[in-house]
């Protein structure tokens, strides 16, 4: 077996942060992962003078190669021609084929300056961002075998999947001298020489990969040490004080995308904090359900921003006294007044949504290819044809007359104007009874809408690990729940005052300053989540906490680990039993899980792929931690150094309080049951 | 004598609501109601003018039959018809205007529960 990592940085990219490459971290990154070959590819562009450096004083072979911007996603190639300056002229003339500097290549730019692919190895991103797009994989197929991914997790998933390339992890790492912790993303190939031809031919075989050494892909490295844990699940027991907690913690640091559910995050002695927190996370996770509900209600709220009807009432007011003055002006009228441009009014320009409504509905009937059949049963095709023509020749006649009255309004207004400028009398203020009548309209269905989704309600129901949650509407019962809906300290005393009154309100919300109109409509009504148990009563604290583990547990598919920190600290042995380890049973399908416990319901129900034992051990008055591993159908775990202790030792000792007790507690179930 | 154009809307029989009599101009707010000089019309009045208007069907006298003699309410009464013949010409299309306002929000929230 052979150690790789194919996929390494020396030189910023433009677009990324800067660094310094430090050829002594690489030669130390070689050194202490056992590299047996390693590849340069910086981002579109070859290095000869830095790559002939490198050659010179890394202590393994060192391949030529590049990473590509590529038609939306990376690619690696690496040359197998083992002549680095012809590799740098060929990439020099990516230069004369890119759109522009920075921008991908096309696949057909990708053969026009390597020619022919078979002198290299292409490994695309695959389960990787950003990902190769599976057409630009097709045209490469016949010279792709392997793709990249980015965790343990999607490699182990790769490899059980027939449809999927050959999995390869690489540390895609940036070397410079501020890289402390050393990536443990490498790939074991099975061959015995890094040659160009035998890693192409691992590369096509997915039983030549591994991610161990000795364990295939059952386990792979987390710690400089050497020490693995196992790609399903891993439990890690131990005495208190004898680091499980810190060892999680290690874990967690050397890896990327891991989520650490620690001891006790999940309960909070403060049970008012703990009812609050929860609420947010049932408001946050279901926050999709709240805004399907309230989006026409948004709508609406929006549109009646443009609708004031203090406004529209004094514009009336403005308008009857300006007309009533100048009736009483009657005698002082003049020559001005007299021509009858100057009380004219204007056009009313209305819109045309209901036309262009019915068009679009015509347009559809005869266009629709999956009901056509039904349409034409029913109606004849030309007659539709005749009616779209005849819509949109009304259409713009309609149009026209429109254009023709904007013009004339515009004209009158300034004739107006300049007459009402020159005469003595008062000026009949503009009014449209149109506008005012709509928008009287509008305010009253709007306080319809709002009566209507205030209605309390359920409005959503969903299942969740034997939970039910539940969202209905309620009505915001004081200030202060605004406030806190906010998140800002913001007043809302004066608001709430017109909360029975929707309009009022909705022109109180207007006046707050602070609050986003687009979240008005948020304001109006409250979604509140619920959650119920089986029995279908609403839960209790403790059931609060086991369904937020169960959840956190759930969401943690999104990761590439799982690390969960003795959840027996908070829970009863049936909740754990009977729900825990089945969900953590099931993700550990699919991604490494590191479970910390020393409870035997846990522990031993759960039946572990593999096994961590931590201790605390005195050699010599001085104190050591040590860490002992392996599967637990051996007999004996084993730590780094190659000590071991007794499987069977360890998990009665551990889970069952020692072997005494245990048998004491065994005999005991035993004369109870007799 | 000349009624403005309000289309039907139901069987009831158009309430007179503008009227010239006598070369006065005079509206009224309700059937029966007591008919009051234009020039005394305030902003209650107009509105409740405008609620019959787009509710009933409703006649008004035109000023072009009908010769107002005091020049003050002849401009008020011209005015405040031709606002509402105006509005007339549009009746159907502010009927359908009102009938689709918010249709759509008031059809989803009237739903029961999920």
């Amino acid at each position: 077996m052979i150690r790789v990592d194919l996929h390494i940085h020396t030189i910023p990219a433009p677009q990324e942060e800067k660094f310094e490459f430090d050829v002594q971290t690489l030669c130390s990154y070689v050194d202490d992962r056992n590299l047996d070959a390693i590849a340069i590819t910086n981002h579109n562009l070859f290095d000869l003078e830095q790559f002939r450096t490198i050659e010179l004083v890394v202590d393994c072979k060192v391949f030529a190669g590049i990473e590509l911007d590529i038609e939306g996603g990376q690619l690696l190639l690496i040359d197998c021609k083992g002549d680095p300056s012809d590799f740098s002229t060929t990439c020099e003339r990516l230069t004369s084929v890119a759109p522009s500097k920075g921008k991908p290549i096309s696949v057909e730019q990708l053969k026009e300056v390597f020619g022919n692919l078979d002198d290299y190895i292409l490994i695309p991103h695959y389960d990787k961002k950003p990902q190769l797009p599976p057409d630009a994989i097709s045209k490469l197929k016949d010279f792709i075998s392997a793709g990249e991914v980015s965790s343990p997790k999607k490699f182990v998933y790769c490899l059980n999947d027939d449809s999927r390339l050959v999995p390869v992890l690489f540390s895609d790492c940036r070397i410079s001298a501020n890289l402390t912790n050393l990536p443990f993303r490498q790939t074991y190939l099975a061959c015995s020489e890094p040659t160009h031809s035998s890693i192409k031919a691992c590369l096509r075989d997915k039983s030549k990969v591994a991610l161990s050494l000795q364990e295939g892909s059952r386990t792979f490295q987390v710690f400089e040490d050497g020490q693995e844990v196992c790609t399903g699940l891993n439990v890690l027991i131990g005495a208190r004080s004898s680091g499980k907690s810190f060892t999680l913690k290690r874990i967690a640091e050397a890896f990327d995308n891991v989520r650490h559910i620690k001891q006790f995050s999940l309960v909070q002695s403060d049970e008012e904090a703990n009812e609050k927190r929860f609420e947010a996370l049932l408001e946050k996770s279901y926050s999709v359900t709240s805004k399907d509900f309230l989006a026409e209600l948004q709508e609406v709220v929006i549109d009646m921003l443009d609708v004031d009807i203090d406004a529209d009432e004094r514009a009336l007011e403005d308008y009857l006294s300006s007309l009533l003055k100048h009736a009483q002006e009657s005698e002082r009228h003049d020559s001005y007044s007299a021509a009858t441009l100057y009380r004219e009014e204007q056009f009313q320009i209305l819109e045309q949504d209901n036309l262009r409504e019915l068009i679009a509905s015509t347009e559809n009937l005869i266009e629709n290819i999956e009901f056509r059949s039904i349409v034409e049963k029913y109606v004849d095709r030309s007659a539709l044809k005749q009616l779209i023509v005849a819509l949109m020749t009304e259409y713009q006649k309609r149009e026209e007359d429109r254009a023709k009255k904007s013009w004339i309004n515009d004209l009158v207004s300034e004739v107006k104007n300049k007459l009402q400028f020159q005469s003595a009398t008062t000026r009949i203020e503009e009014f449209d009874l149109y506008r005012f009548s709509l928008n009287r309209v509008k305010a009253e269905k709007f306080v319809e809408v709002v009566n209507l989704i205030r209605r309390k309600r359920t409005i959503a129901r969903r299942s969740v690990q034997g939970f039910t949650v539940v969202a209905y509407t309620k009505n915001f019962e004081g200030a202060m729940e605004l406030r806190k809906l906010c998140g800002r300290q913001i007043a809302f005393g004066d608001a709430f005052r017109s909360y029975s009154q929707p309009y009022k309100y909705l022109q109180e919300l207007k006046g707050i300053h602070g609050i986003e109109a687009v979240e008005y409509h948020k304001y109006l009504v409250r979604i509140k989540f619920e959650t119920l148990n089986k029995d279908g009563y609403p839960i209790s604290g403790g059931e609060r906490s086991e369904f937020n583990l169960l959840q956190e547990i759930q969401n943690a598919r999104k990761y590439d680990m799982l690390l969960i920190d003795e959840p027996e600290s908070s829970f009863d042995n049936i909740f754990l039993l009977e729900q825990v380890n089945n969900l953590i049973k099931q993700i550990s399908r699919e991604m490494p899980v590191v479970l910390v416990t020393h409870n035997n319901t846990v522990g031993a129900s759960i039946q572990p792929d593999y096994l961590l034992l931590t201790t605390k051990e005195y050699e010599e008055e001085e104190v050591k931690y040590r860490l002992y591993s392996g599967f637990p159908s051996t007999t004996v775990l084993t730590d780094v150094d190659g000590r071991t202790v007794k499987t069977r030792d360890v998990l009665l000792g551990c889970l069952e309080a020692g072997a005494d007790a245990y048998n004491e507690r065994r005999i005991t179930y035993e004369n109870i049951e007799d | 004598m000349k009624q403005a154009p309000t289309p039907t809307m139901s069987d009831e029989l158009p309430m007179k609501i503008l009227k010239i009599d006598n070369g006065i101009g005079l509206f009224r707010t309700k059937t029966d109601g007591e008919w009051i000089p234009i020039d005394k019309i305030d902003k209650t009045g107009l509105l409740k003018l405008l609620d019959l208007f787009l509710e009933h069907d409703v006649e008004m006298d035109s000023t072009e039959d009908c010769e107002l003699h005091n020049k003050a309410q002849e401009i008020i009464y011209s005015n405040i018809f031709e606002k509402f013949e105006n509005l007339g010409r549009n009746k159907s299309k502010f009927k359908d205007e009102s009938a689709r306002t918010y249709l759509e929000p008031i059809q989803k929230y009237s739903q029961s529960d999920e």
